[in-house]
């Protein structure tokens, strides 16, 4: 629960260094529990940790697998390279297609909705 | 000593930075996220990858893949969990975005000093190395080469932070980050070309040619002293992808883009650069362990040893190696200029402003106490680098990384996710965090026990590993945690605002619209002025 005390001791800084007015504290009170901005919180999050463990899971999986499956030197080979290279390849490209992902998502999903909350937040302060 | 030249040249060029914070520290926060995706690249990918994971790879084959895996997966962390939120909070410190919700004067405090802490041993290492590796590309032996050259680079390093603050400080990286690209290319496409583009061959010989001097590259084993265990390798790649992603200095340079969608651009810009690179490295590491004989690389049994330059002097001859040592010399400027930037403005905002109650001076006081801690940390640097200039440093290098990791990474995470987090927490992690990682290394084989150890004669190695990050990185969560529930402070308004704030940018700093006398001044042709996307603030800085 959020009382008059919390919003008072906001403003508490005693260099001057916070920027955050009392009234501006109410705002974004009321902000944090206005619908698009739940919304956009519920989303993030969701996105934020199924992402991680995603790319969590396929780095272990790969690691895994060089560390375990292969023997020195034996084994499997693409083209004649072994197939622990290949394996290591793929995990640098691995960045590159969680930030195509991660670009297209954010465009698509979570800006349209910061937008309106930043909206909200400029129509409260008129 | 062309390139100091140009260094010199630019700064000039880019005149003196005016006397405003936000100029200083983040040059008016105008840069394009192209711009800041090549000086991050710039900053990140400094002697660590393009001398040490080389000479990993060469050495040790897989693991060293491996560990260059952590380095490029590090980004993630930083694109998906850090990057944005920090913009959206920070103004120029880490202490200015976790003061947002806690007590101002000792979470300044604790962050200050952590940031300095972790900087200033990140610099001298960085220095020494650099040293060491330029000596020897150089040729120079005397006793008087290796602080000529801590000097010069320290100096160079002063007198662009100095006088340009974040303006000269990115452009010295962006000329880096270009450098350091088309060394990479030279190199690998000799290396393609000598191999008349026959990868197998190339992974073959570079297999054999190892096995024959006793060393095993597709084995996950490193030729270490002691048995590796798959354990400890985890926990080394893992201090490497989370510390990599809050180290301070990398920091700052989030805060110098307009806005958020910038940051995102910017880091997925460098991920664009560092893919590409790190396959190269890849390529460059084993390409050595192949063309460079095992009479070559056991003949420098030094931990410095530079695998790039042999393989540069075996394709290219004495230009080849010139051409590296010019670009190691940009790149250690660069990355100085980066840290002396962060450790001044964390110094000056988080430490000095907090303990004496000068507010009075306001923006051109704190300007000139930045300048000249500038100077300070820079001749402090120097006199360190050249005392440990024969000491073997390499063990600092993932205590420093495990630090960061285990300090920054909690109290960041907590700061913005966690309501219940509150200034005791905070403490706990920030200080918590870097003395258990700094016990955990005393009792490791990196101090004792161990022939490369600190201490090689002594044995208090209690601890298996040299990486301790996977103990300490939850054990400082885990302290933050505890401090947090025990303490009675909590503040959900404080909270609101954090959360608010981090999700959806209301209120991060803006940019500064210079004027077009000033933009004139700049000199530069192509002068960053995006004004895209801006979330328009009734704010002004």
């Amino acid at each position: 629960m959020t009382t008059q005390e919390d919003i008072r001791s906001t403003t508490a800084d005693r260099h001057g260094f916070s920027e955050v007015g009392p009234d501006d504290t109410e705002a974004y009170v009321e902000l944090q529990q206005s619908l698009a901005f739940t919304r956009l919180r519920s989303r993030s999050r969701r996105y934020l940790v199924s992402m991680a463990a995603l790319f969590l899971a396929v780095f272990a999986g790969i690691v895994a697998l060089m560390s375990w499956t292969s023997e020195p030197q034996g084994g499997s080979s693409v083209a004649g390279i072994d197939l622990t290279l290949v394996l290591a390849a793929g995990l640098l490209v691995l960045p590159c297609v969680v930030t195509v992902i991660h670009l297209v998502y954010t465009r698509r999903r979570l800006d349209p909705l910061a937008e309106i909350v930043r909206a909200q937040f400029e129509r409260s302060r008129r | 000593m062309i390139f100091s030249l140009i260094i010199l040249l630019v700064v000039s060029r880019l005149g003196r930075a005016r006397d405003t914070c936000s100029d200083f520290y983040v040059g008016d926060r105008t840069f394009t996220s192209r711009q800041n995706g090549l000086a991050l690249f710039g900053t990140f990918t400094m002697m660590t990858s393009f001398v040490s994971l080389s000479d990993q790879i060469a050495w040790h084959g897989r693991r060293g893949v491996l560990l260059a895996a952590g380095f490029a997966v590090s980004w993630l962390v930083t694109l998906l969990l850090v990057a944005e939120p920090l913009r959206n909070t920070g103004r120029y410190t880490l202490g200015d975005a976790l003061s947002l919700r806690m007590r101002a004067r000792p979470v300044r405090m604790a962050a200050g000093t952590v940031t300095l802490v972790v900087s200033f041993l990140y610099m001298t290492i960085q220095l020494v190395a650099a040293s060491n590796l330029l000596a020897l590309l150089l040729g120079l032996d005397g006793a008087a080469a290796r602080p000529l050259i801590i000097l010069t680079i320290a100096g160079l390093t002063a007198t662009t932070v100095y006088y340009t603050g974040m303006r000269g400080t990115t452009w010295t990286q962006i000329i880096n980050a270009a450098l350091l690209l088309t060394a990479v290319l030279v190199l690998a496409g000799a290396l393609l070309v000598y191999y008349r583009f026959d990868v197998a061959r190339l992974f073959g010989e570079a297999v054999g040619g190892a096995t024959t001097s006793g060393r095993d590259l597709s084995g996950p084993a490193p030729t270490g002293h002691r048995s590796p265990q798959p354990l400890e390798m985890s926990s080394q790649v893992l201090t490497v992808m989370v510390g990599h992603a809050v180290l301070p200095y990398l920091f700052i340079r989030f805060l110098t883009v307009p806005g958020t969608r910038d940051v995102r651009r910017s880091v997925s810009w460098a991920i664009w650069l560092i893919t590409p690179y790190y396959l190269l490295i890849v390529l460059i590491g084993f390409g050595a362990a192949a063309l460079v004989r095992p009479g070559g690389l056991l003949a420098s049994p030094d931990q410095h040893s530079p695998v790039v330059a042999l393989l540069a002097v075996e394709l290219g001859g004495v230009p080849m190696r010139m051409f590296v040592a010019s670009v190691v010399f940009t790149t250690i400027v660069a990355v100085t200029a980066g840290l002396a930037l962060v450790t001044a403005a964390s110094f000056t905002r988080d430490i000095q402003l907090n303990l004496t109650d000068r507010r009075d001076g306001g923006e051109r006081h704190e300007v000139s106490v930045a300048r000249r801690a500038v100077v300070v940390i820079c001749l402090l640097l120097a006199g360190v680098a050249i005392l440990f200039v024969d000491a073997n440093l390499t063990f600092l290098m993932s205590l420093d990384v495990t630090m960061a990791a285990s300090s920054i990474f909690p109290a960041l995470l907590f700061a913005w996710f966690w309501r219940r987090f509150n200034t005791v927490g905070a403490l706990c992690c920030l200080y918590g965090g870097v003395a258990v990682t700094l016990a955990l290394v005393t009792f490791s084989p990196a101090v004792s026990g161990d022939p490369l150890a600190l201490f090689p004669g002594a044995d208090f190695a209690y601890l298996p590993w040299r990486h301790v990050g996977l103990v300490s990185i939850p054990a400082s969560f885990l302290l933050g945690y505890l401090g947090a529930v025990v303490s009675s402070e909590r503040n959900d308004a404080k909270y609101a605002v954090m959360q608010v704030r981090a999700l959806t940018g209301i209120g991060a700093a803006e940019a500064v619209t210079t004027s077009p006398a000033l933009a004139a001044a700049d000199g530069e042709p192509g002068a960053p002025r995006s004004r895209r996307w801006l979330p328009r603030q009734r704010r002004q800085h």
